[in-house]
């Protein structure tokens, strides 16, 4: 197998194992521009997700970046009530996964 | 007779409807006495006709042009009077005697021909007010009948005094005020004033000029015509001029890619056009690809190709961040924020960290009702199960060894038998990271199963392994893929023949120099070889530190010297285990199969320095204690646990609790009296403090599981178990120092307490 090849099925078996582990509810991975690509939600969730999620993710890079320009956002968690939304944010996507642990 | 003098009561008393008025009139006409009278009448009415719009009512045919009445807000009639009234009847008499009235009238303006404004209004408008046509000329004047005079009549209830006509009444006449229109008095200078002689000469002048003007030749009249312009509209017509707003917020980050990036430009340029011609192809080829699909389709292939290349841009997107490096990294931490996420409470035990309670989640009642469970337990040391490192690959295969790596401490490396012992099937090492507890972070296959492995600690990336067919091979854990072999000794001519039993790296002091120390390996198998591995110029190779021969009872080391006799070929013996001095780095003790135990020196390849026996039986472990520099501890398949000292060649200290051969005995890194030795089916932890005789602890494996491997947490009162399901269990150490005080407890003082032993 090729290496690419390789990898990929290794990010594909990773995910499948994220999206098996307890109180996960949800993967969506966005693209650069806030189109969702691909999402184990439903279509309204996806899109509603995507949209807020990428303005957050911009604001608080944007703030980050303001302070020191150097730096850079690498990982984003916001712990609610409910859940918790751990958002993996980069130059090309955005990897947003739902959990609630405790459920 | 009834003197009607005043203004305001004629007009009240002329508050009649017409016909009446004009009957009354007209019958009173013939029975009149005095013209004047009537006159009088008229001239009443006529001057109220100058300030009034009075109603009528055309209730007589005669009259009655239109049946349109007019009323005004307060419901007056206000309807226009006919301009010219119907001349019913032509009384000679009645029109002479308007006509004098009519002069009688004039207030001196030669404008108005006629006397009231009705008539004015009627001599131009005649026709379209009366039915009857009327006589032209005069006929302003004489068609001032009854009509126009019968045309002040309101509603109101007054009527005109019936009276008998012979009665009369007087009609007074009066003149009003003259009303000056203009008034310009004329400039009055005096006869002996200064300039009255040019004042008068001056009048004379203009008055001689005015008088000539009229016959002059100077002066004539001419009229002329100035041409007015003509406006033109001319209209042109231009495009709005839109504003449109743009802002902008420079941040600071914004500014600094900008600057980052012009100064980058130049080198990206050409790869990145490089880059949008590859992708212009691609996107060309996709583009082509679509419209060979949808030929034929006619005009909806338009739209479809465009839903099409935006599919597959997203699919293509899709699959480029898949499969990019970034993403994949991203994805493994994401794993390892939800593990830890689930996790949480057990490392935190783990850890040593105080468990929280999370907040959001809900408690029921089940785990109340342990909690309490424990509570009533709490004096017992036990272990409590926290987590099992465990995964689909590694299910079934036993596990033979584990250690932790030597600079991260959250790295460990577990290897496992491929397949049931004894057959040799590619073996397997794991490498888990305490961050990531479902997954292994490397998974490398070797030719045969890995009996024993250490991390190095001068390359703490590199592992060395030792396997059931005697190769010794070092791994680099850095590297995920198949590449991570760094050396393996399947092909050196001098490797060994029997499984290499342990593998350990020691610090050696070089030759040379004599402060630098250099890391070797040393692994000693079953072929009776201790040997010292290099790698020298990608040539892994070995020296063999000593050889190790059976000896047929005595218990000396077979070497050149005092006997020949000795020098006899004896088969070799396995050697199990080894152990080098933590401090001093050039004495290292090890166990053999037939129980013996040997210090021995790097130095001296010949001779044995010292020579432990106790153990009948196979000595499977040997550990110095990594507090105590000269106290090691000594297991064998004989079930009992040796504690010596380095100096006296019996044990100070001896622990037998079960007779079940001990796979291994592990030092406790935190605490210098605590040892755990591992069982076939159990695992004991002895605490020297507490108690010399009995373990302290002792946990026994499930049923059909063999507990085969054991290791301590370096900070954390952790052990792990590994066992035959390829599992390796985590538990840690509960209720360990409870109840006793906290008092340090030396093993020296242990150790002389227990006195009896003979050196």
């Amino acid at each position: 197998m090729s290496l690419r090849r390789k990898k990929g099925a290794e990010v594909e078996e990773t995910l499948k194992r994220i999206q098996s582990q307890k109180g996960v509810q949800g993967i969506i991975i966005v693209n650069s521009e806030g189109i969702p690509v691909k999402s184990t939600l439903d279509n309204q969730s996806t899109v509603q997700y995507s949209a807020l999620i990428h303005q957050l993710v911009m604001k608080a890079r944007s703030t980050l970046r303001d302070i020191d320009p150097q730096n850079d956002l690498t990982f984003l968690r916001v712990r609610s009530k409910k859940n918790e939304i751990m958002i993996a944010p980069d130059k090309d996507y955005f990897l947003i996964v739902i959990q609630n642990p405790s459920a | 007779m009834r003197r009607a003098s005043t203004y305001g009561k004629d007009v009240a008393g002329s508050n009649k409807p017409t016909m009446k008025e004009g009957e009354r009139r007209q019958s009173l006409l013939p029975s009149s006495s005095s013209g004047i009278n009537r006159s009088k009448e008229q001239l009443r009415r006529r001057r109220r006709s100058s300030g009034f719009l009075f109603q009528q009512k055309y209730s007589s045919p005669q009259t009655s042009t239109k049946g349109i009445r007019v009323f005004d807000s307060q419901g007056s009639d206000v309807t226009p009077l006919p301009l010219v009234a119907v001349v019913d009847d032509p009384d000679p008499k009645t029109r002479e005697k308007s006509s004098l009235e009519e002069v009688l009238f004039k207030k001196g303006s030669s404008i108005f021909k006629s006397s009231t404004p009705t008539d004015v209004v009627s001599s131009r408008f005649g026709s379209s007010f009366t039915s009857k046509p009327t006589e032209s000329g005069a006929l302003s004047r004489s068609s001032i009948t009854d009509d126009s005079f019968s045309l002040p009549s309101t509603d109101a209830a007054y009527e005109f005094p019936r009276k008998p006509v012979a009665e009369g009444f007087d009609i007074i006449l009066s003149e009003t005020d003259t009303i000056s229109l203009l008034d310009l008095p004329p400039t009055l200078v005096s006869e002996d004033a200064e300039d009255a002689d040019a004042v008068k000469q001056r009048n004379r002048d203009y008055a001689e000029f005015c008088s000539s003007k009229m016959g002059s030749d100077n002066f004539f009249e001419r009229s002329s015509q100035t041409l007015v312009g003509e406006h033109k509209c001319k209209y042109t017509q231009t495009d709005t001029n839109k504003s449109v707003n743009k802002g902008t917020i420079a941040t600071t980050w914004d500014i600094y890619d900008s600057f980052s990036m012009s100064t980058e430009n130049r080198e990206t340029r050409e790869s990145e056009r490089v880059d949008y011609l590859t992708r212009t192809r691609n996107k060309q080829d996709v583009s082509e690809v679509t419209m060979s699909r949808e030929t034929g389709s006619g005009v909806s292939s338009a739209a479809e190709t465009d839903a099409d290349l935006f599919m597959l841009k997203t699919e293509s997107n899709l699959e480029k961040i898949l499969s990019s490096e970034a993403f994949m990294k991203s994805v493994s931490i994401m794993e390892r924020v939800i593990v830890l996420n689930i996790f949480q409470p057990k490392l935190a035990a783990f850890r040593g960290l105080p468990v929280l309670k999370d907040p959001d989640s809900e408690v029921r009642p089940g785990s109340e009702e342990r909690i309490t469970e424990e509570k009533g337990h709490y004096l017992t040391p036990t272990l409590e199960p926290l987590w099992t490192f465990v995964s689909p690959l590694t299910r079934g295969h036993n596990i033979t060894c584990m250690t932790w790596n030597k600079k991260n401490p959250d790295i460990l490396a577990v290897g496992y038998v491929g397949g049931s012992s004894g057959n040799p099937q590619p073996g397997l090492i794991c490498c888990w990271s305490l961050k990531n507890l479902v997954w292994s972070e490397r998974v490398f296959s070797c030719h045969s199963s890995v009996t024993c492995l250490e991390f190095s600690s001068s390359n703490p990336s590199h592992l060395a392994i030792g396997m059931y067919d005697g190769s010794v091979a070092i791994y680099n854990v850095q590297v995920g893929d198949d590449t991570a072999c760094i050396a393996n000794s399947r092909d050196c001519a001098k490797r060994h023949t029997q499984p290499v039993w342990q593998v350990t790296w020691t610090k050696q002091q070089l030759q040379l120099s004599g402060e630098e120390r250099e890391e070797v390996l040393v692994s000693v198998s079953g072929d009776g070889r201790i040997t010292k591995w290099l790698i020298l110029h990608n040539d892994f190779n070995c020296v063999d530190l000593m050889i190790l021969k059976r000896s047929s009872g005595r218990k000396q080391s077979i070497g050149g010297g005092q006997s020949k006799t000795e020098n006899v070929l004896l088969p070799l013996t396995t050697v199990l285990c080894i152990d080098f001095h933590p401090d001093d780095t050039g004495i290292y003790v090890i166990g053999t199969w037939d129980g013996s135990m040997h210090k021995c020196s790097l130095s001296n390849s010949d001779h044995f320095l010292d020579t432990y026996c106790k153990h009948p039986s196979p000595v499977t472990h040997i550990e110095w204690s990594p507090i105590y520099s000269d106290v090691f501890l000594s297991t064998s398949s004989d079930g009992t646990i040796q504690l010596w000292k380095v100096d006296t060649l019996n044990p100070k200290m001896s622990f037998t609790s079960v007779q079940s051969i001990v796979d291994s005995v592990k030092w406790s890194p935190n605490c210098g009296t605590v040892f755990a030795a591992i069982y076939r089916h159990r695992v004991e932890v002895w605490d020297l403090c507490q108690s010399i005789m009995r373990p302290t602890l002792v946990h026994h494996a499930e049923p059909g599981v063999t507990l085969s491997s054991l290791l301590f947490a370096k900070g954390s009162d952790s052990i792990l178990v590994g066992d035959s399901r390829g599992e390796v269990t985590v538990y840690k150490l509960k209720n360990f120092r409870v109840g006793k005080p906290k008092k340090v407890c030396d093993l020296y003082e242990v150790m002389a307490s227990v006195g009896g032993y003979v050196d």
